[in-house]
């Protein structure tokens, strides 16, 4: 027993959030949301907007409480933000007037410890996605993939045991996003990392995950959790594997089939 | 941009130069004008009547000036402390965002120049009224503007904070301060105007000493030449202190917010 609750990160169980808008009804964003991460694993959450994967994020990540069940990571109730989490974003959300190994610092700063123990650190985490010549520059003198970059590196400051990442490249032009989905891959490898993973883009879902999550719209529930079975390390030449053709195969069919497009147009 | 020295003189010199002359061209007119059309001092005084009653009353004006800075200064001051207090409680405590907010915001439809009166019953004379009338005029912009700010960094962000269990007090000192400067100096720079012309209307209503003292019994007593001198003295007095905020602006405001 011991030993399954060391290789579980998280357990979302039976989990419903609802949301009440002034002068409307309560928009039901989760419905009964039950799935599991294996501690190291990489887990995409794909589905239509709106169907609630940012509120569920968000839930894991201890910044919400869910109206009914209840969540646990590492085998203890989540009931508000705790140690060892890296959350991205799809904006870079740094600090206009800080350079970028002070971005990358921030972290340590908010956590109240000393900034000069993980200076180290933190230049060689800059180092590692290319912009060791850039640690002192202002965010806005960096492109959105350099800043997205240094986003990155802030979540991996403080070596954190799960990564929570919310479309982190969907700001991106085509080239930089595969660029940066072969770098998160890399990244990951090298680290015992939890990563979940909220985006729109299937092939990156395939290409990242050890599963992927499929989402229906309205209320927002769990349809399918798929197993990726392309070997790893993967690299760009995984997409030539008929394995990621199926599974994107698979993936499409499913959202296609819940209707979820249809919604996605409203 | 690092120009060469003479390249920045020439610069300064081509961007000063014109309105310089406008000035001055405008100064030689008026003196013209009131030679030439023979108009009464009292009136219109000419520039060198002006000047001439500068230098007779040398003596009294530093004084008068340094009454309305005093007033002023003070007034915006315990405007900066007391509306940057109010932003952070409003914007800590939602409760006081839902009740004191919005009768903050009412209270700065009512032309607070029009309480003047009341302050002089209330409270006398002496500088005080003044610095309540200056306090008045400048706490709103600070209000606004400073909220405006500390509102203004991504939600996310916070999110970001909040997932390291950051204390709100940190919160505030690494994230929504920073973000709130630029914000709380556009509030100052309107602040610091109004803050003069409060100043004045204060000395209007009733004193004994200021430069809006001087300007009206100037008028009153037809030492209009004098009336002029202390306007102008306003002029630069206002000049001067938005400069100080100006610089005070360059100083600590490192980044721009990026207009959406
Ligand atoms: N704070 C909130 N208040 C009210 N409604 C909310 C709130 N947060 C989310 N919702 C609603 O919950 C639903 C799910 O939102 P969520 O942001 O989780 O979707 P999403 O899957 O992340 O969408 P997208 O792909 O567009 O980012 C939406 O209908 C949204 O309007
Ligand atoms: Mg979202």
């Amino acid at each position: 027993m011991a030993a399954a609750v060391e290789l579980t990160a998280y357990v979302v169980a039976g989990v419903s959030r609802r949301f009440t808008v002034e002068g409307g009804a309560p928009i039901a964003a989760l419905d009964d949301v039950s799935f599991s991460v294996a501690r190291g694993e990489f887990v995409s959450l794909v589905g239509p907007s709106g169907c609630g994967k940012s509120t569920l994020l968000r839930l894991l990540g201890g910044l919400d409480t869910p109206d009914q069940g209840h969540i646990s990571y590492g085998g203890h109730r989540v009931e508000g933000p705790y140690a060892g989490v890296g959350m991205v974003f799809q904006q870079p959300t740094l600090l206009p007037w800080r350079s970028v190994v002070e971005n990358v610092l921030l972290p340590i700063e908010l956590m109240g410890e000393s900034r000069s123990l993980y200076l180290d650190r933190a230049h060689a985490l800059l180092d590692t996605v290319g912009l060791a010549g850039f640690t002192d520059r202002r965010p806005d003198e960096l492109s959105g993939g350099m800043q997205q970059r240094v986003g990155i590196c802030r979540a991996f400051i403080h070596d954190p045991g799960v990564l929570l990442m919310d479309e982190p490249f969907a700001a991106l032009d085509l080239l930089t996003r595969d660029e940066m989905t072969l770098e998160l891959a890399r990244i990951c490898q090298a680290r015992p990392v939890t990563v979940v993973f909220v985006t729109h883009s299937i092939a990156e879902a395939v290409m990242l995950s050890d599963r992927v999550a499929v989402m229906s719209a309205r209320p927002g529930r769990i349809r399918e959790v798929i197993e990726v079975a392309l070997p790893r390390p993967r690299g760009p030449d995984a997409e030539a594997n008929p394995v990621y053709h199926d599974t994107v195969r698979r993936i499409k069919s499913l959202i296609y089939d819940s209707g979820a497009m249809r919604r996605n147009t409203s | 941009m690092p120009n060469p020295p003479a390249g920045m003189l020439a610069n300064a010199f081509r961007d000063y130069f014109p309105p310089a002359l406008a000035i001055l061209a405008l100064i030689l007119l008026w003196e013209a004008l009131a030679r030439g059309l023979g108009i009464q001092v009292w009136l219109l005084p000419s520039p060198t009547a002006v000047g001439r009653a500068t230098v007779e009353w040398a003596g009294l004006l530093p004084q008068h000036t340094f009454a309305t800075a005093y007033v002023t200064l003070a007034g915006f001051l315990l405007s900066i402390v007391a509306g940057v207090a109010i932003a952070l409680l409003v914007t800590i405590s939602p409760f006081a965002m839902k009740t004191l907010y919005p009768i903050l915001l009412g209270l700065q439809s009512l032309p607070k120049i029009a309480i003047a009166p009341l302050l002089l019953m209330w409270v006398g004379f002496g500088p005080a009224s003044k610095i309540i009338i200056v306090f008045l005029v400048c706490f709103f912009p600070i209000v606004v503007s400073t909220v405006t700010g500390l509102t203004s960094p991504p939600l996310q962000l916070i999110d970001l904070a909040r997932s390291f269990a950051t204390p709100l007090w940190r919160i505030y000192l690494k994230i929504r301060i920073p973000f709130a400067v630029p914000y709380l100096f556009i509030g100052l720079k309107v602040s610091i105007t109004l803050a003069v012309t409060g100043a004045v209307v204060g000395e209007f209503v009733a004193a004994k000493e200021g430069l809006g003292f001087l300007i009206l019994n100037g008028v009153q007593q037809f030492n209009t030449p004098l009336a002029f001198s202390a306007m102008i003295i306003l002029g630069a007095l206002t000049v001067l202190l938005y400069g100080c905020v100006a610089l005070a602006e360059l100083k600590f405001v490192t980044w721009q917010p990026r207009s959406n």
